[in-house]
């Protein structure tokens, strides 16, 4: 049980369960939805800052709703052994151990104590003493890989690697570790993805076009652009998620595609749909970075 | 025969290849690479917001501290362990240094590589938790978990309510409690630290702070016990290597009431109030302040021995140069009532050693910078 | 597992051939056509349900399917998957996310109303999953073995009273395994248990390939999984970069009217996959051996 390596606490300590409020009124009240302003088309204000990080490469932070993000980019690096004529690329996205993350009860084999009346809580095994990554971390790891990859100019930089780490250090659904609504594990995929983007050319690494990504939801055949997790009662019922990520100047190539949801009706207008939306989003996204990289270098 | 030319390196790459020299350069001229006065500290912003521990309901305290680019994270979440009820009968004077105990902090430097925790990390984690543990800050008693509540499933309201002896004891009489193990919190710390600017000792201090920090802001739950028909499981062995050397998940029928309105303030050092102070944190628990120790030789100043040498005191190390070629080091952790809380000297550098002096000089200026926190 | 390095002049020559219309498969497959492959199924004496798919080039999935009886309420779920591939570490980016993809397509596509038993107790499967070889991403590979497992798989029969509202009773079944029947035994009539499957499609040009070989999937600008359930293409679908142990250098973005095309494809020859793998079943008379 012990981990030599870290104080990890006493040996037969246990993590108690996060209850119910002994509150009535207090009970399975969520903070409600945020009160981030929303343009016209339903794209919340974020909050953008590059550099902060100095013994990266480049680095990015970025605060949309409850969402705090840092992306720290470490490359070109030299590796050893024989040569290779491109670089490598490598994402690595982890969560601060106490934060619990979206729809973690399914994915990351945590287990569901019925003794804890409401199930919110987080995993029982001390994650301080947690080392790899869970699966859901690898999960958005692999969709910012994917989405990221074609978009470095690889060649340029043989013999070395280039090193990606993000930290979240919230979501919006951190109370609601119970949450299975795909809205929170995209959207937070989203928001890495245009924190690490921005992070990238904070880098100064060759980029073919900077990659911005929008996340949009259909219910009920209502398009709703980067969507918030607001309350624990939602469910996937009639709903289609999806993240899209686009290069925006090379033709809206599509670099990254992830879409979840209920399956009762799926039509190919509604995909279109939501890639409408998503293109949107992300158009949104790029010229507010635009204007941010302009800004800063005035 | 060729010509040898002088080569000449521009500052930032002099401190890498050479910081010996770089150091002794600079403070020839008056000077520190990282441009401060000779005993001036890095100032430190205390982010005043509670956003982590209101985010997150298994966060109890937090804090958020920026020195320079470096930023530190750090988060207190809490573990149950089982205590045996015998302990509890003696006071906290009497049983000494027992009778306290400390956090147990998981230190994370953010260096661009993922892995096992470094000699570094693992060094300032262990300090930290000795460190608190001597300095008597949290006694035991202020851990231990009493009043526990007991959750009944209402059939008519089809939800469970929670009961507590102190505060509703009629409905608490008629529950059939029976719960006679004793527990007690265990404060478990994760620290991040961002944009590290190179220098351990000043990672400690910042680690210090950060947590004497979180501590006064710590709001402890009440624990309530639910049902316990689910049983208890045995811990496994998992074969997963996401959990290597670590035992898997044990189910436990013991829970955190999450009404904010009934959590408490962590009592600190054996204080009738709540906070450590009435003024602030760090009054007890004191500050610390990191120091090296160098010689310059310059043959031509006023005050040098007969070899051309004097020792300089430097305060707050920061930067490549200072870190790597500054090996007699000082820590001093000093709190308001001028109590020396913790010394520690290394005489690493047989030219520069730590004399009286030295010693005096740090120590005033620990105690100045304890009593302006 | 073989590495597969291509040199430039094989790429080239691989890229110019899937590009054409219709492309031209080194393997002289249409774009439409799956790998032949060679199948068995309940052969694990101890297994509820199992299956084995061999390709021809040697990758092989070995699917287990076993079953426990528990309490609904303390379970967050009643389909647990674990998957193990050759030569890979469990906590491995690779596995992981082949974990992820085949626990996200069963947890929302399995219907999990007739695993449960009483109104305390149901029936929580294990599917276990062995990828002792492997060429191309095995997904695709992993997911029809794991259908024919789950639609092979047999459980116990219960005898003992289906309510215990009242009284809490532990289930009981019957001791003749004869008896056991099949996830599909339970369903109603005119409802066929086909559980959910995904397919690979790889993305070069205009052209969309199903399953692609390893030597493809080095040429690929991109990759689609898609899944299917129900005779419908449904989520989740997402791109992938399939070329996994070498650095493509192709990969690019995609149209997005390639998605769409995706889909559609999915739902013209997904069908007849489906029906390839039940005539399988039903052709498969020899029990309990391996081979």
């Amino acid at each position: 049980m012990s981990d030599r390596r870290r104080l990890i606490g006493p040996l037969n300590t246990i993590i108690p369960n996060i209850g119910i409020s002994s509150n009535a009124t207090e009970a399975d009240v969520f903070k409600g939805p945020s009160s981030a302003t929303r343009n016209e088309d339903g794209l919340r204000q974020f909050f953008l800052k590059t550099g902060i990080i100095e013994n990266a490469n480049g680095s990015a932070y970025l605060e949309v709703g409850g969402n705090i993000i840092q992306v720290s980019v470490f490359g070109p690096r030299p590796i050893r052994g024989s040569f290779v004529d491109r670089a490598s690329f490598s994402v690595e996205c982890k969560f601060l151990p106490y934060i619990s993350q979206p729809n973690e009860q399914l994915y990351n084999n945590t287990t569901v104590n019925a003794g804890s009346t409401a199930n919110t809580g987080p995993t029982n095994a001390n994650a301080n003493g947690r080392t790899g990554l869970t699966n859901i971390e690898q999960k958005i790891s692999s969709y910012i890989e994917t989405a990221l990859l074609p978009s470095i100019v690889l060649e340029k930089y043989p013999k070395s690697t280039i090193d990606i780490f993000v930290t979240i250090l919230s979501t919006e659904s951190s109370n609601s570790g119970s949450t299975k609504v795909d809205a929170a594990l995209l959207g937070i995929s989203n928001w890495v993805l245009n924190c690490s983007s921005v992070a990238l050319v904070d880098s100064g690494i060759e980029l073919k076009d900077v990659v911005t990504s929008g996340v949009a939801t259909l219910k009920n055949d209502k398009l709703l652009l980067d969507p918030e997790v607001i309350s624990s009662g939602e469910d996937n019922e009639n709903t289609l998620t999806c993240v899209v990520s686009f290069m925006n100047l090379r033709n809206d190539e599509i670099v990254g595609f992830w879409m979840e949801g209920d399956q009762s009706k799926f039509e190919e207008s509604q995909v279109e749909q939501l890639i409408d939306g998503c293109n949107n989003m992300s158009r949104q996204v790029r010229a507010n970075i635009n204007s941010y990289f302009t800004s800063t270098l005035e | 025969m060729a010509e040898l030319k002088q080569v000449s390196f521009p500052p930032e790459i002099l401190a890498r290849i050479a910081p010996d020299i770089s150091l002794q350069r600079h403070l020839s001229i008056g000077l520190r690479p990282n441009l401060r006065n000779f005993t001036e500290f890095k100032p430190i912003d205390i982010a005043s917001n509670n956003e982590l521990t209101e985010n997150n309901n298994n966060v109890f305290g937090s804090s958020v501290i920026k020195s320079g680019s470096t930023t530190v994270i750090n988060t207190i979440t809490l573990g149950v362990v089982e205590v045996n009820s015998s302990t509890k009968s003696a006071t906290t004077e009497q049983l000494g240094n027992a009778g306290y105990t400390t956090v147990y902090p998981v230190i994370e430097i953010a260096r661009g590589r993922s892995g096992a925790p470094t000699d570094e990390e693992m060094i300032l984690s262990q300090t930290l938790h000795e460190t608190l543990l001597h300095s008597r800050l949290i006694p035991k008693a202020s851990l231990s978990i009493n009043n526990y509540g007991a959750a009944v499933y209402d059939a008519t309201l089809s939800n469970y309510s929670i009961y507590y002896p102190d505060l509703n004891p009629q409905e608490f009489e008629l529950i059939n409690f029976n719960h006679s193990k004793s527990y007690t919190f265990v404060l478990l710390s994760h620290i991040k630290i961002f944009s590290r600017q190179k220098s351990t000792s000043a990672l400690f201090d910042l680690c210090h702070l950060s947590t004497v920090h979180a501590l006064s802001r710590l709001q402890l739950p009440r624990v309530y016990i639910s049902d316990t028909t689910s049983g208890t499981k045995v811990s496994v062995k998992s074969r997963s290597s996401n959990t290597r050397g670590l035992v898997g998940l044990s189910r436990s029928n013991i829970n955190i009431d999450t009404n904010k309105e009934l959590f408490y303030p962590l009592v600190l050092n054996n204080s009738e109030d709540a906070m450590v102070d009435s003024s602030g944190p760090f009054d007890h628990s004191g500050v610390s302040s990191n120091f090296g120790v160098v010689t310059v030789a310059d043959a031509d100043k006023e005050g040098n021995d007969e070899e051309g040498k004097r020792s300089i005191l430097l305060a707050d190390l920061e930067g490549e140069a200072e870190e790597s070629a500054i090996l007699s080091r000082l820590s001093i952790i000093s709190n308001k009532s001028n109590t020396i809380k913790k010394i520690s000297l290394i005489n690493g550098d047989g030219n520069s050693e730590i004399s009286l002096d030295i010693l005096k000089q740090a120590l005033e200026i620990a105690k100045l910078r304890a009593q302006q926190m | 597992m073989s590495k597969m390095i291509l040199s430039p002049a094989e790429r080239s020559y691989l890229y110019d051939s899937l590009t054409q219309a219709p492309p031209i498969r080194p393997d002289s497959r249409t774009d439409h056509q799956f790998r032949p492959l060679e199948a068995k199924t309940s052969f694990l004496p101890g297994s509820n349900g199992s299956a084995r798919i061999r390709l021809m080039d040697g990758s092989e999935c070995i699917v287990s399917v076993k079953s426990k009886v528990v309490l609904s309420a303390l379970e967050s779920s009643l389909i647990e998957c674990d998957i193990d591939v050759s030569g890979f570490r469990d906590d491995s980016n690779f596995v992981s996310n082949l974990k992820f993809y085949l626990t996200n397509l069963l947890q929302h596509n399995f219907p999990t109303q007739y695993l449960k038993l009483t109104s305390r107790y149901a029936f929580k499967l294990f599917i276990d999953c062995i990828v002792i070889s492997h060429s191309s991403y095995p997904l695709s590979l992993i997911s029809l073995t794991t259908y024919l497992a789950l639609k092979t798989t047999r459980l116990p029969l219960l005898v003992s009273d289906v309510n215990d509202e009242e009284v809490a009773e532990q289930p009981t079944f019957s001791d003749d395994w004869d008896n056991a029947k099949y996830i599909g035994d339970f369903m109603k009539d005119g409802e066929v248990f086909q559980p959910p499957i995904f397919i690979t499609l790889g993305v070069i040009g205009p052209n969309l390939i199903f399953d692609p070989s390893t030597e493809e999937e080095q040429v690929l600008e991109n990759g689609l999984i898609v899944s299917f359930y129900g005779n419908k293409v449904i989520t989740p679908i997402s791109n992938i970069n399939l070329a996994t142990n070498s650095n493509n250098s192709n990969f690019k973005g995609l149209n997005r009217s390639l998605i769409t095309k995706a889909m559609a494809l999915g739902n013209k020859y997904c069908p007849a996959v489906v029906k390839a793998l039940d005539t399988l079943i039903e052709q498969d008379d020899e029990e309990g051996t391996i081979f």
